[in-house]
């Protein structure tokens, strides 16, 4: 309807393109500067740590790394069964993806299609159960999973994901099914279409990007969950790769930070890949809503 | 009575009436298993707790023991509970307040024309998605009694001796304030941004034009333009700052000496320190209390917002 073009716009000059002074020159890429080293410089003094000898992190303190060891890494992987914690982790954060974008995107769907009373209490309360504090849950979860006989499995730790990532997943799938017309399903009941093939063949490809960015908020939190798997998994093979890095700490005031600067860089590397290699998508997710 | 009519005609007009043979097939079959998962992982754990708060229950020897509202009782007496309250309203006004205002200067600066802003605005977005167990333990290498922030401020000659900053009582609040900022500024700075370049740039060169200078444009044009997507942001850090666990109690534990000791952190060490789960109970329903208060005003403000952008 406004895709008419508006010439008399284009011709204005642009609100940046004037202000090119030398003071706003210094501005901006001073600002640019201390931006790049506030974000970066955590993550450089993580990743040289992991490769310093002890000497040189608790007493030197060496800005650049002079000898380069991979020992905190050899010590990682014969201390710990990090590989295994990471192989759980990405499975069960895989899996609970997957599970949270199937009933997400369905009863999204419906919460902006059907507007009927007990579609809008879902809504209601999905958007409410985000804001509900974890430590509400995790009692609950705790006694209830424990006389399930749940307690310290995966099936356990995945059911208590789903109370974070559902409401999660419905809420920016509804935004994002909110934006996508409802004509062309109309002309779908024309032509003799069923309920399942509007959804599946008509508004689910035009929701993809958004089904894109609910799973990649939904892996991301799942991958750094803390408080859920600390309480319920107590054997090593089971753990979650936040436990092992948790249990790294655990010995009194002498924090071996080489160890766990290694650890917390071989945690951080499959969100470094994810952010790099869809970064376009996680943009978009935080427009669409993706809150924490 | 006129506005809830109003709002049911507009809500026909939006849902036309599609004939479906399998709508109510459909129906159950999509909303069906969220509602089952749902009504089992958030309705129900939550009136358990509700209920458990007027127990005294004890998982390591079993027992069940109806008190009423003596555990809320124990609460409002409690001085630590007042104590763990207060600090949770300072940290939620300080790391609010500081992710806010960092946010939108990274806003603004993002919103400048300058070469790689493409890359910046997405590298910004990092800090965000990394493991909130990944930072704490950075910033408190980076933090600590001998860790690089002091030889950085003895160099510039700030300071002369070495401060633990998180194990110091005075010092404690401030640092995870900080550190909680620098990992939530992610979030404020994205939607303020996407709020500045919905700003139509006509309005700058009108006021440019009547001679206002980029301060009072600042704060008369952008500033008042921004007010709503800054209540926004305002108020879901504050709930998610309230809310918080993590990255308290993985940099400090609450402490030294309670000095960081927050209500999700004071359930916790009730529930899995003590075991002594009723009382667990009862604190987490005063915090859920808290949340759910600033969850209506967001909610108020929220539809009030959207309401006053239809109109105009």
């Amino acid at each position: 309807m406004t895709t008419l073009p508006l010439p008399a716009q284009k011709q204005l000059p642009r609100r940046n393109r004037k202000k090119t002074s030398a003071f706003y020159f210094v501005t901006v890429y001073g600002g640019v500067l201390l931006l790049l080293f506030l974000v970066l410089f955590p993550f450089y003094w993580m990743v040289t740590a992991s490769i310093k000898n002890f000497r040189e992190i608790s007493i030197e303190r060496t800005l650049i790394p002079r000898e380069v060891t991979p020992k905190n890494y050899i010590d990682l992987f014969e201390q710990t069964s990090i590989l295994w914690h990471l192989f759980n982790t990405a499975w069960i954060s895989c899996f609970v993806t997957l599970v949270t974008v199937i009933l997400a995107s369905m009863s999204a769907y419906v919460l902006t299609r059907f507007l009927t009373p007990a579609a809008e209490w879902v809504a209601r309360i999905s958007l409410y159960a985000y804001m509900v504090p974890s430590i509400v849950l995790i009692i609950p979860f705790y006694i209830g999973l424990r006389m399930a006989g749940l307690v310290n499995t995966h099936a356990g730790l995945i059911l208590s994901y789903l109370s974070f990532t559902l409401p999660l997943g419905i809420w920016m799938m509804r935004a994002c099914f909110q934006t996508i017309p409802k004509t062309m399903e109309e002309a779908a009941v024309v032509d003799g279409a069923n309920r399942f093939e509007a959804f599946f063949l008509i508004a689910l490809p035009q929701a993809l990007p958004g089904v894109v960015s609910t799973s990649i908020f939904v892996f991301i939190l799942c991958w750094g969950e803390y408080l859920y798997p600390v309480v319920l998994i107590n054997s090593d093979k089971l753990r979650t790769i936040t436990i092992t890095l948790d249990a790294l700490t655990g010995g009194g005031q002498n924090i071996k930070f080489g160890l766990l600067m290694a650890a917390s860089t071989v945690a951080t590397v499959p969100i470094l890949l994810i952010f790099l290699v869809l970064q376009k998508h996680l943009v978009r997710g935080f427009a669409a809503g993706g809150y924490e | 009575m006129a506005n809830q009519s109003a709002k049911s005609a507009s809500r026909n007009r939006s849902v036309p009436r599609l004939k479906f043979r399998d709508e109510r097939i459909f129906y159950y079959v999509a909303l069906g298993p969220t509602t089952l998962v749902i009504a089992l992982v958030v309705a129900l754990p939550i009136i358990y707790t509700f209920g458990l708060g007027f127990f005294i229950q004890n998982t390591l020897i079993r027992t069940w023991r109806f008190v009423g509202l003596s555990n809320y009782s124990d609460l409002l007496t409690d001085a630590d509970f007042w104590f763990a309250f207060w600090n949770g309203v300072v940290f939620t006004v300080g790391s609010t307040a500081v992710a806010t205002v960092f946010g939108l200067a990274i806003a603004i600066l993002l919103d400048c024309k300058f070469r790689g802003r493409g890359p910046l605005r997405a590298l910004v977005i990092f800090p965000y998605i990394v493991p909130s167990i990944v930072v704490a333990f950075i910033w408190k290498f980076i933090f600590s009694g001998r860790g690089i922030l002091n030889d950085f401020l003895g160099f510039i000659g700030a300071q002369t001796v070495s401060v633990p900053w998180l194990g110091d009582q005075r010092y404690a609040m401030m640092a995870v304030i900080l550190i909680s900022a620098w990992t939530w500024f992610p979030f404020a700075a994205i939607t303020l941004l996407a709020a500045i370049q919905n700003v139509p740039d006509n309005i700058y060169e009108a006021a440019a034009l009547d001679g206002a200078g980029p301060v009072r444009r600042f704060f008369h044009l952008t500033l008042p333009l921004l007010a709503p997507a800054l209540m926004v942001v305002v108020l879901i850090r504050a709930i998610w700052a309230f809310r918080n666990y993590d990255m308290i109690w993985l940099l400090t534990e609450g402490g030294p000496i309670g000095a960081t000791e927050v209500l999700p952190i004071m359930a916790y060490k009730e529930a899995f320190g003590l075991f002594r789960m009723g009382h667990a109970s009862a604190v987490s329903v005063s915090l859920m209390v808290f949340v759910t208060l600033l969850a209506a005003v967001h909610f108020r403000v929220g539809a009030r917002l959207r309401k006053a952008y239809d109109t105009s």
